[in-house]
């Protein structure tokens, strides 16, 4: 028996000796695994530096694009540098360079290696956005075709593109921001199928809000500003309409789909209260009405009840905020709570103060409530300005109640 | 039977000897772990004479974040910061234990990795981390894009007493202290606790020179020698005086193990490293930080 096991073995050492080791056996592959990775990375290195005037990079944070998407224009340019331009850079000729690479890392990787305030404008962490805005820096390259390079964020796993430049970045994000504005400080109004849909505004996203066989739905769509309009992170059906671009008509200041089946109008506010931090003083007796007064007393005294604490008798709006915002003396806490701004259709001279949600340390401050409500429950108000084309003071006064009135100084 | 074994045992070898030798061998030239663009610039050239060439220490400054803590946010350095972080590392830390300490002292024993991150680690609760340290290898040093140069206590605060401190564990763990120093506060050691275990200043008069310190013996001792060598002499006092009557003979005794350890078996004087490294702060305005000049 032992025999027979002995001469198995043998038989099998032998199969093995004649069947294995055969040097004459081609390579599937003229390289090895490691060779054509970094000739991979290689050619989509040069692919990158290949055109003149950069790429342009649209870009979408956070892994449900809650921000909406941005422009960048990346142009990358030997010892591993890279020139970047952003679509809200305060000027436009000052790009920022920093470093780049293409890695392997289970595929190329795009990779942003030294701090470019631009383009880790949301990734970088604060002590209120621990994770940021969510942004990417890191990108698998997917594929290169057609001078259309498309990446898949490592973190987000967002599928963006990136578009071989035909003109210079400034010249390009000129026409971009003046779509980009047009949002500024202006409210939304859908017409989908000719029915009124509500629509909100948050970033680059869009809020749909419609009732579809008796059922209450709400889209969200991430869009991005484009040279002619704005494009959606993906195709967006409301109401049976699918849609993916709308383009921007300067006549009707309106945002249209090809056939007409989604226009958007955009009502621009009065004055933008959004890009700058306005106040209000409530002991100014001249700045606000008795209404307003009454209502922060009653702030100031729930909140000194509830924290001891001195409210400010000023309040903010705008900038900073997001919406509206109050501060305490005793110890400079501060709190907000985010509003939309817009306009109101028909009527130029009118603006809308309408509650979005709570904001900074707002769940500890819902006592302040009684102040909020006596802007927000007002709302539209007539606005009178100082200045139409650089406005400094502007005087809010409540359309339906005209004992609330109270005016912003920037 | 035993012919049958040998002739297995023979036909075993010749595979051995025979098999497979051609072309199989792995080329050192090609690595397959780094698959950057491989080019290098001023900086790196810099890096590679002072630190790889001169200590064995990698610097990175090109952020990795694949490879790093994923329940982080982190963003990378700049590039223009962690030329200063380099110089620094160099001239407050490297150059000073150069004065005082053996030849090849540092070579053998300081940190091999650091990495740069340029904004702070923050957790969701609004802390954040100063620096990290894998297995005393690695350094992470973070918030490198909010670098002062002027501000030379905060540089202690953020990033030297964190090289320092990182720095002294690889020393105990080579060569041990003894466990004179482990009973001094044996009963006071609060473990994983030592973050939420003390009011201002109660750590202190338990004769710890820091939170942190109350963690364990090794973390006692190590935070010791960070603290020391980043406090003049006068400093040093106020803080040891603050500790009151109880909590600054325990320090005081915990120093002078320290001191002998350090002076026995590195052959380093714990007060010429402290003056040195002070001497060193003090011009530091002096310094030029963005230098890249290999000489």
């Amino acid at each position: 028996m032992k025999k027979n096991i002995y001469i198995v073995l043998f038989g099998l050492l032998l199969s093995m000796g004649i069947a294995s080791c055969d040097n004459n056996s081609d390579l599937l592959f003229d390289e090895t695994a490691a060779q054509r990775k970094a000739g991979a990375n290689k050619a989509y290195d040069t692919a990158l530096k290949s055109s003149e005037q950069g790429w342009l990079f649209q870009y979408f944070p956070e892994e449900n694009q809650k921000y909406g998407g941005y422009n960048y224009v990346v142009k990358f340019a030997a010892n591993g540098e890279v020139t970047v331009w952003y679509e809200g850079m305060a000027d436009l000729t000052k790009p920022e360079t920093s470093m780049y690479d293409v890695i392997s890392y289970g595929g190329p990787v795009l990779t942003f290696n030294t701090y470019n305030s631009l383009m880790h404008k949301f990734a970088n962490p604060s002590a209120s956005e621990y994770l940021g805005k969510g942004g990417d820096y890191e990108f698998l390259i997917i594929s290169n075709e057609n001078d259309v390079i498309t990446l898949k964020g490592i973190k987000t796993s967002n599928v963006l593109r990136m578009t071989k430049m035909k003109e210079a970045a400034e010249v390009y994000l000129v026409k971009i921001n003046t779509i980009s504005n047009l949002f500024k400080g202006s409210s939304l109004e859908a017409t989908i199928n000719k029915s009124k849909v509500a629509l909100s505004l948050n970033d680059h996203r869009m809020v749909f809000s419609y009732t579809e066989n008796k059922e209450a739905k709400s889209e969200k769509a991430a869009f991005i500003p484009t040279p002619t309009g704005i494009s959606f992170y993906e195709p967006l059906t409301i109401l049976g309409v699918t849609v993916q671009e709308l383009s921007f008509n300067v006549e009707t200041n309106q945002l249209v789909s090809a056939n007409n089946e989604i226009i958007i109008d955009i009502i621009k506010a009065p004055v933008d209260l959004t890009s700058a931090r306005w106040t209000c003083d409530t002991d100014v007796a001249a700045d606000r009405s008795v209404a307003v007064r009454t209502a922060w007393i009653e702030a100031y005294v729930a909140n000194g009840k509830t924290y001891g604490e001195i409210l400010e008798t000023t309040f903010s709006l705008g900038i900073g905020a997001k919406g509206i915002g109050f501060y305490t003396k005793s110890n400079k806490y501060a709190t907000d709570y985010h509003l939309n701004f817009g306009g109101v259709l028909g009527h130029p001279d009118y603006l809308n103060l309408t509650k979005k949600e709570g904001g900074f340390n707002w769940k500890w401050y819902t006592h302040l409530m009684p102040l909020l409500n006596i802007v927000t429950d007002n709302t539209p108000y007539s606005v009178e300005m100082d200045n139409a084309d650089n406005p400094t003071q502007v005087k809010m006064t409540s359309v339906a109640n005209p004992d609330v009135w109270f005016i912003l100084r920037k | 039977m035993t012919k049958i074994k040998y002739w297995l045992l023979a036909t075993v070898m010749l595979f051995v000897l025979g098999a497979c030798s051609k072309d199989d061998e792995p080329d050192p030239d090609f690595s397959v772990i780094n698959m950057g663009n491989g080019e290098q610039n001023d900086f790196d050239k810099y890096l590679e004479k002072t630190f790889v060439d001169t200590y064995n220490i990698d610097f990175q400054y090109k952020m990795q974040d694949i490879e790093s803590d994923m329940s982080y946010a982190l963003v990378p350095a700049s590039y223009e910061n962690s030329i200063k972080m380099a110089n620094l590392i160099k001239y407050l830390c490297l150059d000073a234990y150069e004065e005082v300490a053996p030849d090849g002292f540092l070579k053998k024993y300081f940190p091999k990795m650091f990495m740069m991150v340029g904004s702070a680690g923050y957790r969701n609760n609004g802390t954040f981390m100063l620096g990290t340290a894998e297995g005393g290898l690695k350094i992470t040093l973070y918030m490198i894009n909010s670098l002062d140069v002027t501000n030379v206590d905060r540089l202690y605060e953020f990033y030297f007493r964190t090289i320092f401190h990182e720095f002294s564990h690889i020393l105990h763990q080579t060569k041990d202290y003894t466990t004179d120093f482990d009973k001094i506060s044996a009963v006071d050691y609060v473990g994983g606790s030592w973050n939420d275990a003390w009011d201002a200043g109660e750590s202190a008069a338990k004769g710890f020179i820091s939170d942190y310190s109350s963690k364990e013996t090794n973390e006692d001792f190590v935070e010791l020698i960070a603290h020391y060598i980043t406090n003049t002499p006068e400093s040093w006092e106020t803080k040891i005086a603050a500790a009151g009557e109880t909590g600054r003979p325990i320090i005081e005794q915990k120093i002078t193990i320290i001191k002998s350890y350090m002076k026995d078996v590195w052959d380093i004087d714990m007060n010429e490293l402290r003056e040195a490294i002070d001497s060193r702060a003090k011009k530091l305005d002096e310094q030029d930080l963005d230098n890249i000049t290999i000489n």
